[in-house]
């Protein structure tokens, strides 16, 4: 099992930080376009993209599956055409904890956009920068704060993936398998004790994560103990 | 020379403003809420203009008619806002640095010399008290190398140090680089020490214009300042020194004499002083066993009343405006006229050159 241990754990956090880092430009973009803009179909775009954080994973696995699967129109193409598989594959469940993970990304990347004050990337441009050298020396230094801790956020749901991942990736141990699924299996079969250890283990890769994380955020605050 | 024309919406009343900015520093003078700072947004770039021109020389940076208005990056007016805004995220010398364009003869270390913030460039801005701020944003707009300079309320924030007064370094950055700059002021101290014209905007448009002194000391733009702190202005020449007893001796041009704080000065030597009217007392009878040095006799000339509030003005060989609420007028029963005494502390009376 010690061999296989590792393997899972390496696994589980190879593929949720994947799932993020794909998810990272997409979230940062329409993150920022949420917190930029004023037209008025905003909402109908926000809750879109909400709603793989309310809908049951399962469901969201099924919508992937329908439209990567190897019999579907796009899991077709990539197969005939670029010899890819996705469904059932490694890729799947990169691919689904990216969709899980990706509204809590979008929500907190917009709420750290829209905590900088429009006064300063204006006045920036006063001193003769143009918006795109403003916008990576003056917005994103003060939002990325956020930015990183909506990653956390992001791969912390990642690394719990399920549902959406048991649908469009399946359960194949060596292959797809990640921690929450292989105590899901190993419950199911009743080898309970190796369960509980792998529970054990995975309350600690979480505890790790997040106290990371913490001390990241805290880290690039510590210059920054702006009172006003 | 510089042109600016420009109508501006705003929520209760339209700002209308025509100037041709002519003298080395121009300050925009009226109270707070007459659309000032909405107004160097404008011209900064940073907000449209319902209509209206500016132009700097033959350079066309924003005409309504010819549809041309240049981003703010290509304006090259330099911004320094009330409340300084600098990066937060960025250590004083990154924040002077920020929009540094080389060939003038502005350097970093001629800037941080003249403005005395050389000991401070590794600082946050966190780290720096309220002049500090205020130099550093000084600093940076210079360091762009501008073609004007706006200053919002240079030295209103409330907690700035007097020795950390924006102003000296104002006028020393003036004097050496010569770059014309735009004030925008409700404080009659600013603007006297540091324009050479002032504009005074009321209601939206501008009501009055000229010298400082000339225009600040006119009663006319009293209409425009019955709510808030209006201040009376005193040419005044210095006639003896009591150091002992920390004071100067004053005389008013029309002859009304004064006690000041001690401060050295040649006799002889002309001063304007400044009196909040709200820092002057007024009795009926005359006062007797007061720690007040200034207590003088007078005739009400006129009194004026809008929501609650007074304004008595007192001839006392000057005119002394006097700050009192609606109800002391009544109980005292004031009508013009009246014999009145007026007491005013020394340390109420501040030189402002």
């Amino acid at each position: 099992m010690t061999p296989d241990l590792l393997w899972l754990v390496g696994f589980t956090v190879k593929v949720a930080l994947a799932g993020v880092l794909l998810t990272l430009p997409f979230g940062i973009l329409l993150g920022l376009w949420l917190a930029r803009t004023r037209w008025p179909g905003r909402s109908v775009v926000e809750t879109v993209a909400t709603l793989p954080l309310v809908l049951p994973p399962t469901v969201v696995g099924l919508v992937l599956l329908e439209i990567f699967g190897r019999n579907r129109p796009l899991g077709r193409f990539l197969y005939e055409r670029f010899d890819l598989s996705i469904a059932f594959t490694w890729r799947a469940v990169v691919l689904a904890s990216a969709v899980v993970a990706f509204p809590l990304l979008v929500r907190t990347v917009r709420a750290a956009f829209e905590g900088v004050d429009p006064r300063l990337p204006a006045l920036a441009r006063t001193l003769g920068r143009g918006p795109l050298h403003v916008f990576f020396t003056v917005t994103f230094p003060l939002a990325a704060r956020g930015i990183l801790a909506g990653a956390i956020l992001a791969f912390s749901r990642a690394l719990g993936e399920f549902g959406a991942t048991i649908m469009v990736a399946g359960n194949i141990p060596g292959e797809t398998q990640t921690m929450s699924l292989a105590i899901f299996q190993l419950v199911s079969i009743g080898r309970d004790p190796e369960a509980y250890r792998l529970a054990v283990v995975s309350v600690v890769v979480a505890f790790i994560a997040i106290w990371l994380s913490e001390r990241l955020v805290r880290r690039s605050r510590a210059p920054l103990p702006e009172a006003s | 020379m510089i042109h600016v024309r420009l109508r501006i919406p705003l929520s209760e009343f339209e700002l209308s403003v025509s100037l041709d900015l002519e003298r080395p520093v121009t300050a925009l003078f009226g109270p707070s809420g007459v659309g000032k700072t909405t107004f160097l947004e404008a011209m900064a770039g940073l907000r449209r203009p319902l209509e209206g021109e500016i132009r700097i020389d033959d350079d066309v940076v924003y005409s309504s008619d010819r549809g041309t208005s240049l981003a703010p990056e290509k304006r090259r007016f330099g911004l320094v806002p009330q409340d300084a805004l600098l990066f937060p995220h960025l250590d004083v010398r990154a924040n002077l640095l920020y929009g540094f364009r080389d060939g003038g003869a502005l350097t970093l270390s001629s800037v941080s010399e003249a403005l005395e913030i050389g000991h401070l460039l590794e600082r946050r801005p966190s780290r720096l008290s309220g002049g500090e701020r205020q130099r550093v944003a000084l600093g940076r707009a210079l360091l762009s190398q501008p073609r004007l300079l706006l200053l919002d309320e240079p030295v209103a924030s409330l907690d700035v140090d007097l020795k950390d007064r924006v102003l000296p370094y104002v006028k020393r950055v003036r004097e050496l680089h010569q770059i014309p700059a735009l004030v925008v002021s409700h404080d009659v101290a600013d603007v006297l020490t540091l324009a050479d014209e002032v504009v005074v905007l009321d209601r939206g448009s501008v009501s009055d214009r000229g010298r400082p002194r000339t225009v600040l000391t006119r009663p006319a733009i009293h209409g425009a300042f019955f709510k808030r702190r209006f201040e009376n202005l005193l040419e005044s020449r210095v006639m003896a020194h009591e150091p002992e007893e920390g004071l100067t001796r004053v005389e008013t041009e029309r002859g009304l004499p004064l006690s000041i704080p001690y401060r050295e000065a040649p006799i002889g030597e002309r001063v304007l002083l400044g009196l909040l009217a709200e820092d002057v007392l007024l009795s009926k009878e005359a006062p007797v066993g007061l720690s007040a040095r200034n207590v003088f006799g007078g005739t009400i000339r006129a009194i004026e009343e809008q929501g609650g509030v007074a304004m008595v003005e007192v001839d006392a060989r000057d005119s002394i405006y006097v700050r009192l609420s609606h109800g002391a007028v009544r109980s005292l029963d004031l009508h013009v006229a009246l014999p009145v005494h007026l007491i005013v502390k020394t340390h109420s009376i501040h030189r402002l050159s």
